[in-house]
């Protein structure tokens, strides 16, 4: 059995049944769970607004020193540490699970994943590069910007249940405890940087390049989409198989991405249908409703008073400490 | 298979690069490039005519020229020599062992790259994993490639990278010409990664691969074959100490490289410039300042003012 998951907190769950929903129409036999980073006791979500699909909260999945985690992390690093758990908890406590497939939330699959599904029955682990092929200019994101953050997208993994998953799973497991952290200089991009070792510490990976696969604004200069026969192709021949839309918002549609520079929909008119699609099905599926859910796990910020006096009682102590650099 | 080997270096290297020398297999072609200077066996960068070199000599020190000029030189001496393949080794590498297994590699290959390290090891003397990952998961100094088509592509790209951005940045993903080899085997085709523990031996791969002496060579985990060592990093480096077959080998090589004049300055240590030596003095009055600013900035959160 295959099963398919995503990491959301209440005010994504509209992407997560987005996902879900194009699961269910082109992969009916793969069973798709939420892993909700959030409280439903205390968030109240009404019950018609519950999806129906199957949710698991973070707390009922037994990680030893969650709340350590919780401490340490804001909500972007929690919600990407918990990754590796959420995968060991279905391969060890839902039976029959063969392979376990990550997607971000914000992905659509518009294809049967049986290339995956038949990838996965000789390699322990599939991921998917940014960029296949070069990119020249230095907009942003360019070459550079993945040496520091990771070559691999982790809006993607998909694993075979076997010794040596569980031993990659294992070690980012114990990576992300403490060190799932946005720290450049010192080589940390939460939890996708960590994953370049692993086709160097395992031997068994597959580094799947088809350009229908994970397509999204990073590798969007390889990849050129047209529509025909009701279905989503990418350059000319190819099947769209998933596509992510990082950084899009419905509520600004004229965005392709709000961590991108390089593309717009004029430029490349190619991306409306299958940014329209999107759109629509986000809003079908109450986008707007969700968003206003604070998460449980945010930690207020603090507020700032005097902010002035601490600047001015910091500014020698930092002088001296430059002088001992 | 005709294959050339060859290294880049300044002049003030060359008791490195004639051990080296010396070190390969008899009939191997060897070439060196030389930046910052000119030696008599080498050939200069200047000499290249690209006209890319005098902005590059501008723009970079030394160690950054060294290593953005490598694709520049592999490209020159292919063509130059008309060979099928080509084999860049640092000039602080040593070979101790068997070249066949090199021109195997590189028939079934276009590209031969090796990792830094191989298994996962959480923290050694070095450093920490994470270490390797703003700095590169493919060491560039070694790295041996067939000229094809697709290689010809490889040297373009990387020629056109490292002319402007193979500076030490590591905040902003550069690391010399070596963190753009974690590009090569998603954008090339058939690189191999070698994980053969005899291959490139390093300051940084030593807790992984145990050296001793037995009446047959050098052995790593005691029974591969050592192929080769660069001793870039250790040569200015205690660490070494602690292993005790790889300082021995090490005493080794610095004895051939005095025979040749004095041991030449290393001018730059990635371990040294990513973890540098502080003083303990030093150390806890910057731990204190840093504690005082923090309880200043931060005293808000923890005096618990809420809005």
């Amino acid at each position: 059995m295959t099963l398919a998951f995503t990491l959301c907190s209440i005010n994504y769950l509209a992407q997560a049944r987005t996902l879900g929903d194009s699961l269910k129409r082109t992969n009916p036999h793969i069973r798709f769970i939420i892993g909700l980073v959030d409280r439903l006791d205390l968030a109240q979500v009404p019950e018609d607004k519950l999806p129906d699909f199957e949710l698991v909260e973070l707390h009922r999945i037994g990680i030893d020193g969650l709340d350590q985690m919780c401490e340490h992390y804001n909500i972007t690093e929690l919600n990407t540490a918990v990754k590796p758990y959420f995968i060991r908890y279905f391969f060890e406590r839902v039976p029959q699970v063969r392979n376990v497939i990550y997607f971000d939330p914000d992905i659509i699959v518009y294809q049967p994943l049986t290339q995956l599904e038949n990838l996965l029955e000789t390699n322990d682990i599939v991921v998917t590069p940014h960029l296949a092929t070069p990119i020249d200019d230095q907009l942003t994101p360019n070459e550079l910007h993945h040496l520091n953050t990771g070559v691999y997208n982790l809006g993607f993994i998909a694993l075979h249940k076997s010794i040596e998953a569980i031993e990659f799973v294992k070690w980012w497991e114990e990576k992300l405890f403490d060190e799932c952290k946005i720290d450049l200089c010192n080589g940390l991009f939460v939890d996708q940087n960590w994953v370049n070792f692993a086709p160097i510490f395992w031997n068994n990976i597959h580094v799947e390049k088809h350009p229908g696969w994970n397509a999204a604004y990073w590798n969007m200069h390889e990849r050129k989409f047209s529509e025909r026969e009701g279905q989503h192709w990418v350059n000319d021949n190819q099947p769209v198989v998933f596509f992510h839309y990082s950084g899009y918002d419905p509520a600004k549609p004229g965005i392709v991405s709000k961590y991108q520079d390089r593309f717009d929909f004029e430029k490349r008119p190619d991306l409306n249908p299958l940014f329209d699609y999107y759109r629509e099905e986000l809003l079908r599926n109450h986008n707007a409703y969700y968003r206003q859910f604070p998460c449980f796990y945010i930690k207020k910020e603090p507020v700032y008073k005097y902010q002035r006096v601490r600047q001015l009682l910091i500014k020698p102590l930092e002088a001296a400490l430059r002088l001992l650099q | 298979m005709k294959t050339i080997v060859f290294t880049v270096c300044t002049p003030d290297q060359y008791p490195f690069v004639k051990v080296l020398a010396e070190s390969l297999p008899a009939g191997v072609s060897f070439k060196i490039g030389t930046v910052a200077g000119t030696l008599e066996k080498g050939t200069s960068l200047t000499d290249l005519g690209n006209s890319e070199v005098p902005s590059m000599q501008q723009r970079y020190d030394t160690t950054a020229l060294a290593a953005a000029s490598k694709p520049f030189f592999a490209d020159y001496f292919l063509q130059q020599e008309q060979a099928e393949a080509i084999v860049y080794v640092d000039p602080t590498i040593w070979w101790l062992g068997d070249w066949q297994e090199v021109e195997e590699q590189l028939q079934q290959n276009d590209i031969v790259l090796t990792p830094r390290v191989t298994r996962t090891f959480g923290r050694s003397t070095y450093g920490d994993e994470k270490l390797f990952l703003n700095t590169g998961m493919y060491d560039a100094g070694f790295w041996a490639m067939k000229a094809t088509d697709n290689t010809k592509m490889f040297l373009k790209w990387w020629q056109e990278r490292l002319t402007d951005r193979a500076h030490f940045d590591v905040c902003n993903g550069m690391n010399h010409d070596q963190l753009w080899l974690n590009y090569v085997p998603i954008f090339f085709n058939k690189v191999k990664l070698h994980k053969n523990l005899g291959w490139n031996l390093a300051l940084h791969n030593l807790h992984e691969r145990i050296i001793t002496w037995k009446p047959e060579g050098w052995r790593v985990n005691q029974e591969i074959p050592l192929t080769f060592f660069n001793f870039k990093e250790s040569l200015s480096s205690n660490i070494v100490r602690q292993y005790i077959g790889a300082n021995a080998l090490q005493k080794e090589y610095v004895k051939r490289i005095q025979a040749h004049g004095p041991i030449p300055a290393m001018p730059f240590s990635l371990q040294a410039r990513l973890r540098p030596y502080v003083a303990p003095w030093k150390q806890s009055l910057r731990r204190s300042l840093q504690s005082m600013i923090d309880s200043i900035r931060y005293f808000p959160l923890y005096h618990k003012i809420e809005q």
